[in-house]
């Protein structure tokens, strides 16, 4: 890493830092005590967000060497919500897969792994080298999945939607801490096995022919990668529900600043920068707009427009 | 040495390479050609498993490709396609230092630094060394691919119309390195060619195909016939020799004017030998 590099990822750790403890201590009333039980496990959740986000992004713009796309865009998010809702549909909310919710997040994360590798290996075996192919499948199929959602919540019995809701309704706001400590841990491996593969990765967004000169087997460490990035989307997603454009927006202002695509640096600016949109950006909304409005709809609407304007630049520019 | 043996390989229900057969000699350059859609990227592509083969077998120092392990084959074969101009931020000592991937795996030790600082200076890039990829010209950023094999250090290279898009100038320097890098660090080199001068005047041997058959294997002076360029091209060609070299004149030699000089080109032959 160059000079330049070390010294944006200090100030950008740094205001990270600042923006923690500005959530964690700003504008507390009555005991402190009080106030961290309710804010830590937030915070803790926005760093799991902010890394799986991060991670889940970058990889899926390497291997589909495409700068516009996230996980979201091929269904991932409304996949994983189509598990929590089969599941009470199918087993009532009062059974054991719904009153533990280790076994209801790790049944859910698995029922998206094997789903997208079967989406993945699919497409690979079939159409090889049709990445577009695949993922305008994987829109359309998102779009079918949220319908088949919708169609679900409409015919269920009243209590049990209510359940649903209580799962699905989750943002920023409202965490879903019940299954944090196990997306930490589950997390913390799949950071470090992306981390120790970053030369890889580097390789990989060169091209496939030039990955398979340099003797990756392309098509084998695409699965294994696509798989890793289902289930930090389904981590991320289990914890504050679906957001779109956050990792894009993380991503791409990495890209520009860094002006390089090395994974070691992509991997901790794109985090550092996606984990202080959702903090400053929740102090912002707590305290001073009353948590009247959603960070979820600021972040979509920010990052939409940073899309059409990356999208519009990017067309200017041929 | 590279054996291709009863090759087959068809899309869908087109046959494009129907029971081929070959070696490759090592310590050669040796040149593929052929009309379009005779299978010649095909074959070069397979060969550096790129894209997999129906049936056959095509061995590399007698192990089958796909019998190698990837990282082991990535150290001893390099193949680079046309090189399409990637969108990547990097610069050429970067791009260079991707071919060190298969022996260090990223982690440049200070040997990989070596090989990657004498493979700038063996193709002159040292002063471009820190330009970003996007803003090379053509030429340059060719020799910066071939660069990246170069680092790669295999002992058999295999490039895809390399000459594509190249002016005369940057056509030849790109020739004299392939010729270097078979006479001086003896390697074995395979390139899929359009223009039959340059191979005749490059290479050692000529690998023709036609119909995804093979069409002639020899030394390129023996397929460098008249016959043989006529009936692989379905054209009507001329080979003059001049200065003990032989040239393919394969247009406007069919005009009624050129019928009229026949005599001129007598005697002009009879002047230059």
């Amino acid at each position: 890493m160059t000079k330049k590099t070390q010294r944006l990822i200090w100030i950008l750790s740094a205001l990270s830092l600042l923006a923690g403890l500005t959530f964690l201590f700003a504008f507390t009333k009555g005991p402190i005590n009080f106030t961290l039980d309710f804010r830590l496990p937030r915070l803790i959740a926005f760093i799991v967000v902010a890394i799986s986000m991060s991670l889940a992004t970058v990889t899926f713009q390497t291997l589909t060497h495409n700068n516009l796309l996230t996980p979201n865009i091929i269904g991932i998010d409304s996949i994983y919500i189509m598990f929590q809702i089969l599941s009470i549909f199918l087993f009532s909310s009062q059974s054991l897969i719904q009153t533990n919710p280790v076994l209801h997040f790790s049944l859910n994360t698995l029922g998206v792994v094997i789903f997208s590798l079967v989406l993945f290996n699919f497409f690979f075996k079939k159409f090889p080298n049709n990445i577009p192919l695949m993922l305008l499948f994987g829109l359309v199929l998102g779009i079918l999945v949220n319908s088949f959602n919708n169609f679900l919540q409409v015919i269920m019995n009243p209590d049990e939607y209510s359940a649903v809701l209580s799962q699905t309704l989750v943002s920023f706001s409202q965490v879903d801490s019940r299954v944090l400590t196990l997306a930490l841990l589950s997390i913390i491996p799949i950071a470090f096995y992306l981390f120790k593969n970053r030369h890889e990765l580097d390789v990989l967004s060169l091209g496939n022919d030039y990955a398979q000169n340099l003797g990756i087997a392309v098509q084998k460490r695409q699965l294994v990668y696509f798989s890793l990035v289902a289930v930090l989307t389904s981590i991320a997603t289990a914890l504050v529900g679906p957001v779109s454009f956050l990792g894009f927006l993380g991503a791409n202002i990495a890209y520009t600043i860094l002006e390089q695509r090395r994974h070691d640096a992509v991997f901790i600016v794109t985090s550092l920068v996606v984990f202080l949109f959702i903090t400053f950006g929740q102090v912002i909304v707590d305290h001073l707009f009353q948590a009247e409005v959603n960070l979820g709809i600021i972040i979509e609407f920010i990052g939409g427009l940073y899309y059409l304007f990356i999208l519009l630049k990017g067309r200017s520019r041929q | 040495m590279i054996e291709v043996k009863n090759l087959n390989k068809n899309f869908k229900s087109k046959k494009i390479i129907q029971d081929l057969s070959l070696t490759i000699q090592e310590n050669q350059l040796t040149s593929l050609i052929g009309p379009n859609g005779a299978g010649k990227s095909t074959l070069l592509n397979m060969i550096g498993r790129l894209c997999p083969y129906d049936s056959g077998q095509i061995l590399i120092d007698g192990i089958e490709v796909e019998g190698w392990e990837s990282t082991e084959l990535a150290k001893k074969l390099s193949i680079m396609k046309q090189s399409n101009p990637l969108g990547l931020q990097i610069s050429v000592r970067e791009l260079m230092a991707f071919g060190r991937f298969p022996h260090s795996k990223g982690r440049l030790t200070k040997q990989d630094q070596e090989i990657i600082d004498e493979s700038l200076d063996y193709l002159s890039l040292s002063d471009l060394q820190d330009k970003k990829i996007t803003e090379l010209s053509g030429g340059q950023l060719q020799r910066a691919f071939i660069g990246m094999v170069i680092c790669q250090d295999t002992k058999y290279i295999l490039l895809d119309e390399p000459l594509n898009n190249l002016d005369i100038n940057h056509s030849i320097g790109i020739m004299n390195l392939l010729r270097r890098l078979v006479d001086e660090k003896g390697k074995t080199v395979v390139v899929v060619m359009h223009d039959i001068n340059y191979a005749s005047q490059f290479s050692d041997r000529i690998i023709a195909m036609k119909d995804g058959k093979l069409f002639a294997n020899d030394d390129a002076n023996d397929v460098f016939q008249k016959d043989i360029v006529d009936d692989l091209f379905d054209i009507d060609v001329e080979i003059i020799e001049y200065n003990l070299r032989k040239y393919c004149i394969y247009y406007g030699n069919d005009c009624e004017e050129c019928l009229n000089n026949t005599e001129d080109v007598k005697t002009f032959h009879q002047a230059t030998n």
